[in-house]
């Protein structure tokens, strides 16, 4: 049996929306108007992701439709504000604070939605201890939170990894910023999902093995 | 024969006015452009190339000897010494008995015997000026007598004068090159030249030059493009080329024949015409590229005296021409061949002499025997097919293609020669690369290997078979070595050194081998909290990922940036781990206390980073404010700002933090006073170096003023006091000699009294707080080294450190270690440092000198180098005396955190010196791997030492 089943599911299915949203719905291409593209991927993103939110809450979880909405405004609530943090960082790892300025925006919403929702949509709704214990002790321990964990470090950790091409004097296309960055977030978040599904996979082996 | 040092060639030329930028440097010299109008036949302009490295004392022995330089010779530029070889210059004196000399005293250091007489050398030094004038001025006092002959002799009227200007170099320095004391300084250079003309009649030859050219940034000393172009202008009272309307029937075909010379030569030694064009802006193609060792033939052949011995350059084609009336269309170029095949003997018996003398496998007739090919057919064409269509009486036109194909043989084989020595100069003894990095290699691991372990002894049988082994190598490389070196191997090595070297590497096999048990406290480390081996693990991976990206030009080009990232990064897991220790329910106050700390450190690391030095493949994309961005009369409102930051931090904030920061007693008070006697130094020599900066005129200049109001651009109300000169003179020796010894002697006491303290222990509470009184004293003495934005940001670097110190918790140790070495290399860039030799602060060596003190300056140079480097020595002090010695935790992650600082720099340096082992032939090794190995041995270095000292203090 696959251990946090509902998680998997959304996460592939989260994998889907964002390449669905990010380079095939988009008019325009990443490659080329990379500011215009993130202005119309972004709000596609977060509608898909509120979509699937309210679809876990309601549906698989089965919460009140009070519970369904304040979790959904805590995830808009934190996304909003995660954005303004994340650009905050982005500008201490190197970004210009002035030139591009709407393009380190709309990357940091971009990588602000794409690392925090699926965080609500695997824990929440949970208690501050989960995600105390998830997120500043590192140590998640169930499918859910082992989920929430993983798809948020690797986001961010593909956001990361995308600045290393910036340097390299290939001249190519997506060595703009933040193209290249915007790619490995979203390569990021699909390693995560995996990760997860391995990481929770091994540990459910591992409990039966002690159980039995 | 005027030298102007860093006569870029788009000084020169007269170029298209342009709107958007001030570009204070172009069409200042329109009397070049105005000769070579109005006397086509007597004037000749070229754009003249500089070899590589572009500092004076290279490019004046070139200049002189025509050979071509090589690359170790650049960190020579301090101490200029005689040359050996034969140099134009002495030939010169052979036949012109009066040369007169003013100028850089490089000249008289290169050539002492030719300016031997005092009567007639008026040398100024290079290094030690401080304002534009002095040295400029100093030559026209003696030049304009000279040349009008006024108090000399009859017998001692000049032949040879040689005037080298520094102005304009020193501005470039100073203000970079678009300034407009640079637009002053070139207007007095036009003024110079153009009452010059006056003096020259049909027996003067007046040879005007740049040494090298000047970056962006105003300096030199690299490859870029604006360092390697400037300019040769020569003009004489007689008819020195192709002259337009005497020999009007030749001139077209000559001036075409000349054109195509020059293009040949462009191709074969690959000048880039187009980058020229991009990036200097002016048609590169209108004037005929010369190569500066191309100056010594023909200014012998112009002068009348034989070739160098050691030349390598090619005649310049347009000034051969005969003397008297031209009958015929051949008899030019029949006078070219003579001149060419001269030269090309010249250079042909040098090349055998050097084989026979050095046995260099490179210079042997067998390698080359393609370039050898052209001057035997040329020879061949000319003694045979011509002598026999001599005799034939064939038509013009045979004679003339013949007679060129001879000469484009003579050219071609000049060309090739200047082509071959420049790749083959460039050679790489691999087998000393190699002993080198195993070297390098043995004794990292040995070093990590007996910090690991513990009782380290070893039996008399292993010295006996190591030792054995390396006696037997040493001796089979004694008898091989002269068979060994003639394969090129070990050839820059002698017998000594490798003996020398097998030794090292035997003593470091030894300490490998050696059976020991691993230290005790290393034992415990399998039941620890995972996290910290884990973290220290990933330091581990980290460090061998980023020295692997020396490999690439890219990111060491980018280095800086590429810094900051993985400080940020540093930064951000550090957060990370502090916070992994909170527990339920959140303290509010306990949360931002944990977290501020990093962020304080994230900000600072980003703030700081919009200052330093662009390295000139960075541009267009660099934008950094320069250290030196603050200036009297520009953004009066932010200098300011800057000035009163600077007071509030050095006369009111650290030393109040610094008092607060050690424990009371007598010895604290001593202390203080001296720390805030050093902070008003460094202000008041940040003040000093703003008002130096500062674009006024040069009549300000002239009579000493010290401002006392800034001068604020909307209500000019400004106080100038004037001071009597000699006390001007005072205040500048206080402030440029004795101020700074007495920071230098304040640093030196602490230092002592610190490292006696904490050995001997006699008042523990005192002596925990020495690391932090070290890294405040020698903070000081570091900022005063730099201009004073880093200067600034080195002062409030102690704050920083102590951030990283407060922390104490061992499970962050070895993030915060690895943290602060990171930060050293942030300040290395910070402080407008770049692994360049064109970013070298010569400058710093006269901090505290006012004359060329060979060690101290070197030594001043290298710290104010390292300074960032020196703060990460300071910190990790500071880190592992702070943590908590007694838990035995603690004691594990200790000895984890040496390895890790041994691990920080030997990992880099090692890989370092293998890529440029491996890089040797790449086109970047010189200008990217080759400085970025240097630097990168010089921390290595410094780190061992600093590794040891901390090891030794802290055992205590």
């Amino acid at each position: 049996m696959i251990p946090a089943l509902p998680q998997l599911f959304t996460g592939i299915l989260g994998i889907a929306l964002n390449y669905v949203a990010t380079f095939y719905m988009p008019k325009t291409r990443l490659l080329r108007d990379p500011l215009e593209t993130l202005t119309t991927a972004v709000p596609l993103v977060l509608a898909g992701h509120i979509l699937i939110l309210t679809f876990m809450l309601s549906a698989v979880k089965r919460c009140s439709l009070k519970a369904t909405v304040i979790s959904v405004g805590n995830a808009l609530l934190v996304t909003a504000l995660g954005t303004a943090v994340l650009h905050g960082f982005i500008v201490l790892f190197g970004a210009s604070l002035v030139e591009k300025f709407n393009h380190t925006l709309a990357f940091a919403a971009y990588l602000a939605v794409l690392a925090l929702f699926p965080t609500f949509i695997a824990l929440s709704p949970a208690d501050t201890n989960v995600w105390m214990k998830c997120f500043l002790q590192h140590s998640p321990s169930t499918g859910p939170e082992i989920y929430a964990y993983s798809q948020a470090i690797c986001t961010l950790s593909g956001a990361w990894i995308g600045a290393i091409v910036l340097p390299l004097d290939w001249e190519r296309d997506w060595q703009a910023w933040p193209i290249s960055c915007v790619i490995s977030t979203y390569l990021g978040h699909a390693v995560g999902v995996f990760t997860a599904f391995g990481w929770s996979s091994f540990k459910h082996i591992l409990n039966k093995r002690k159980n039995e | 024969m005027i030298v102007i040092d860093a006569l870029r060639f788009d000084f020169v030329t007269p170029m298209p006015p342009s709107d958007n930028e001030q570009q204070y440097y172009h069409n200042q010299l329109p009397i070049i452009e105005k000769l070579h109008h109005t006397h086509p036949s007597s004037s000749l302009l070229y754009q003249f190339r500089a070899d590589p490295p572009t500092t004076t004392m290279q490019r004046v022995k070139g200049l002189m000897t025509g050979s071509l330089p090589t690359f170790i010779d650049a960190g020579a530029n301090f101490a200029s010494s005689a040359v050996n070889e034969d140099h134009l210059l002495r030939h010169v004196r052979q036949r012109y008995n009066n040369i007169y000399f003013m100028g850089d005293d490089t000249w008289v250091n290169l050539f002492p015997e030719v300016f031997d007489d005092r009567n007639k050398t008026f040398e100024s030094d290079s290094f030690k000026m401080f304002d534009l004038h002095t040295v400029d001025n100093r030559i026209l006092d003696h030049l304009w007598p000279l040349m009008s002959d006024q108090g000399y002799e009859k017998e001692d009227r000049w032949q040879v004068a040689i005037a080298h200007f520094l102005g304009v170099d020193h501005c470039g320095h100073t203000y970079g090159p678009s300034h407009p004391n640079m637009a002053n300084k070139l207007s007095q250079m036009n003024d110079i030249i153009e009452r010059l003309t006056h003096h020259v009649d049909e027996n003067t030859l007046l040879v005007v030059m740049g040494d090298h050219g000047m970056s962006v940034e105003g300096d030199h000393g690299g490859e870029s493009v604006e360092e390697l172009m400037s300019a040769l202008f020569l003009y004489s009272g007689r008819q020195l080329t192709m002259d337009q309307d005497g020999n009007s029937k030749y001139y077209s075909y000559y001036r075409d024949l000349f054109d195509r010379i020059h293009r040949t030569r462009a191709e074969k030694l690959g000048y880039p015409i187009q980058e020229i064009v991009d990036r200097l802006g002016y048609n590169a193609t209108h004037y005929p590229i010369a190569s500066q060792i191309h100056l010594v033939p023909t200014l012998s052949y112009l002068l009348g005296v034989p070739i160098p011995f050691g030349n390598l350059g090619a005649l310049l084609p347009d000034v051969l021409i005969p003397n008297g009336p031209i009958q015929s269309k051949d008899q030019i170029l029949l006078h070219m061949i003579q001149q060419f095949r001269m030269n090309a003997l010249q250079v042909y018996h040098y090349l055998e002499t050097y084989w026979h003398h050095t046995k260099h496998l490179g210079f042997s007739p067998h390698s080359l025997n393609l370039i050898y090919e052209h001057l035997w057919n040329a020879e061949r064409l000319f003694s045979n097919d011509y002598n026999y269509q001599q005799q034939q009486q064939h038509d013009d036109d045979t004679t003339i293609q013949l007679l060129e194909q001879i000469l484009f043989e003579y050219n071609t084989f000049l060309i090739n020669t200047i082509k071959y020595c420049d790749a083959i100069w460039a050679q790489f003894d691999v087998g000393s690369m190699v002993m080198g990095i195993t070297i390098m290699v043995t004794t990292a691991c040995a070093t990590l290997f007996t910090a690991l372990r513990s009782n380290p002894s070893v039996s008399l049988r292993q010295i006996i078979i190591v030792w054995g082994t390396s006696l037997i190598v040493s001796f089979a490389w004694i008898t091989l070595f002269d068979n060994v070196q003639k394969h090129d191997w070990f050839e820059k090595m002698g017998l000594m050194d490798g003996v020398v070297a097998i030794n090292c590497i035997a003593l470091a096999i030894l300490f490998l081998i050696m059976p020991s048990s691993p230290t005790s406290s290393l034992a415990t480390t399998s039941n620890m909290d995972n996290t910290i081996p884990l973290d220290w693990l990933l330091l581990v991976v980290g460090t061998l990922t980023t020295a692997f990206t020396l490999a690439s030009n890219s990111f060491v080009i980018w280095e800086d940036r590429g810094t900051r990232f993985i400080a940020a990064t540093l930064c951000v897991i550090w957060l990370f781990r502090s916070m992994a220790t909170m527990q339920h329910p959140l303290d509010t106050d306990k949360v931002l206390e944990m977290m501020s700390a990093p962020l304080l450190v994230l900000i600072w690391i980003r703030v700081t980073g919009l200052t330093g030095q662009c390295r000139e493949e960075q541009f267009p994309y660099c934008s950094y404010i320069h250290n030196i961005f603050f200036k009297l009369g520009e953004g009066s409102v932010l200098l300011i700002c800057y000035i009163l930051f600077n007071a509030y931090l050095s006369f009111y904030f650290l030393p109040r933090y610094f008092y607060r920061s050690i424990p009371k007693g007598l010895v604290t008070i001593g202390f203080t006073s001296a720390y805030s006697i050093s902070l008003s130094i460094a202000f008041l020599r940040q003040l000093a170096t703003i008002y130096q900066n500062s674009p006024q005129g040069p009549e300000i200049q002239l009579i000493p003023n010290i401002y006392l109001a800034l001068n604020v651009q909307s209500s000019p109300t400004s106080i100038i006091v004037q001071l009597s000169p000699d006390l001007y003179e005072t205040l500048v020796k206080i402030l440029d000699v004795y101020a700074p010894r007495t920071v230098y002697t304040f640093t030196i006491l602490t230092t002592f009294f610190c490292t006696l303290m904490m050995k001997t222990k006699y008042k523990p509470t005192l002596a925990s707080s020495c690391p932090g009184l070290l890294l405040f004293m020698w903070s000081v003495t570091l900022a005063i080294l730099q201009q004073p934005l880093g200067s600034t940001i080195l002062l409030s670097t102690p704050l920083i450190i102590d951030l990283l110190v407060a922390d104490q918790k061992t499970s962050t140790q070895s993030i915060r270690v690895a943290l602060v070495s990171i930060i050293g290399q942030h300040l290395f860039f910070v402080t407008a440092h770049q692994a360049t030799f064109t970013s070298l602060p010569w400058k710093a060596a006269f901090v505290g000198f006012d004359y060329m003190n060979y060690y101290g300056g070197a030594t001043l140079v290298g710290l104010s180098t390292l300074s960032g480097y020196i703060v990460t020595w300071l910190g990790w002090l500071a880190i592992l005396y702070h943590s908590d010695k007694f838990s035995r935790i603690a004691s594990v992650i200790q000895r984890l955190s040496v390895y890790l600082m041994i691990l920080l720099q030997a990992i880099p340096t090692c890989l370092s010196a293998i890529f440029v082992l491996i890089l040797r032939r790449h086109l970047m090794t010189w200008k990217i791997f080759a400085p970025r190995f240097i630097v990168q041995g010089l921390i290595g270095m410094g780190t061992s030492m600093a590794v040891t000292a901390c090891e030794w203090l802290l055992q205590g």
